[in-house]
């Protein structure tokens, strides 16, 4: 019988997700200032086309490989 | 390892919702910034004995599992090239990344002493890895109303500790319908992976993957 084996351990604990969430928020508030207060940019790209801000929003299929499909009894996580 | 999408049913394909944008303050500089979140489900009788955290899950223990990611990106970019019709840029930026995996389980569940679980088990796993990112991307405008865009952000490390790292490749063709509105297509390829990373003297593997095809609507101002 085979025996799937995962460690439990935190790759890289480097961060909470409280001083995270704050400092995405802050970041999300400079953003949206610096968008709505700083003047035109100059270059629009393509001809006509504004770039000054860009937002875009989209749908996609995603194909989802977690782990590896070979055998490393004694190493892994997913 | 464990495959999740083997061991515990969690869907190979799935669709989920990616958002992007960037602000442009001057001729050159730009603030890019993405956020994709992903929410999988699965749940199946265990097949194969496995161990997660505290817990081993035998054969026959009706188990339903969960792997979230979330990404969370925003860099700084600067336009090195800018001839009419093509723009190419550098850029250097943090993806902040979550991921959750867990599994909650009920019957034939031994701990990690080897005694006999009754009842439920739950046991999950979080982390969050900013990982910074070193990018390069190409915008093209093929026609005053469509432009062609692909990037290729990724990082590396190999140090006696950990060695591993992360790329995303994204490619992408927009065409604006109207001044302010763009209709798009695109593949995008997000790629982790960190064949070795050492605590405790336990070496410890991590692989992940997701790829598809996105469409989408951009807003322009």
């Amino acid at each position: 019988m085979k025996c799937l084996i995962v460690n439990y351990r935190r790759i890289v604990p480097v961060a909470r997700g409280g001083s995270m969430s704050r400092m995405l928020r802050c970041l999300s508030l400079a953003l949206a200032l610096g968008a709505i207060l700083s003047p035109p940019a100059f270059a629009d790209f393509p001809s006509g086309i504004p770039d000054r801000l860009q937002l875009g929003i989209g749908g996609m299929q995603g194909t989802f490989a977690t782990g590896e499909r070979s055998a490393h009894p004694t190493a892994g996580l997913a | 390892m464990i495959v999740f999408e083997d061991a515990l049913d969690l869907r190979v394909h799935d669709s989920f919702l990616t958002t992007d944008g960037f602000w442009r303050f001057g001729g050159r500089h730009y603030i890019d910034f993405g956020y994709v979140n992903i929410e999988r489900h699965g749940r199946k009788v265990v097949d194969q004995d496995l161990s997660f955290g505290r817990y081993t899950f035998h054969v026959g223990s009706t188990a339903d599992s969960w792997f979230d990611s979330r990404f969370a990106y925003v860099d700084y970019r600067y336009d090195f090239l800018q001839v009419d019709p093509v723009r190419i840029s550098g850029s250097a930026g943090l993806n902040i990344e979550r991921i959750a995996a867990g599994i909650s389980a009920t019957g034939n569940i031994t701990d990690q002493n080897g005694n006999v679980v009754n009842g439920q088990a739950t046991s999950e796993s979080k982390y969050n890895l900013p990982v910074p990112m070193l990018g390069l991307q190409l915008d093209w405008a093929l026609s005053r109303t469509s432009v062609l865009q692909t990037y290729t952000r990724a990082f590396w490390i190999d140090l006696s500790t950990i060695r591993g790292g992360q790329s995303d490749f994204v490619l992408r063709y927009h065409w604006y319908f109207v001044r302010n509105a763009a209709a798009g297509i695109g593949f995008e390829r997000i790629s982790l992976n960190l064949p070795k990373y050492i605590e405790n003297n336990e070496v410890q593997r991590f692989a992940y993957s997701i790829q598809g095809l996105m469409l989408y609507v951009r807003g322009t101002y």
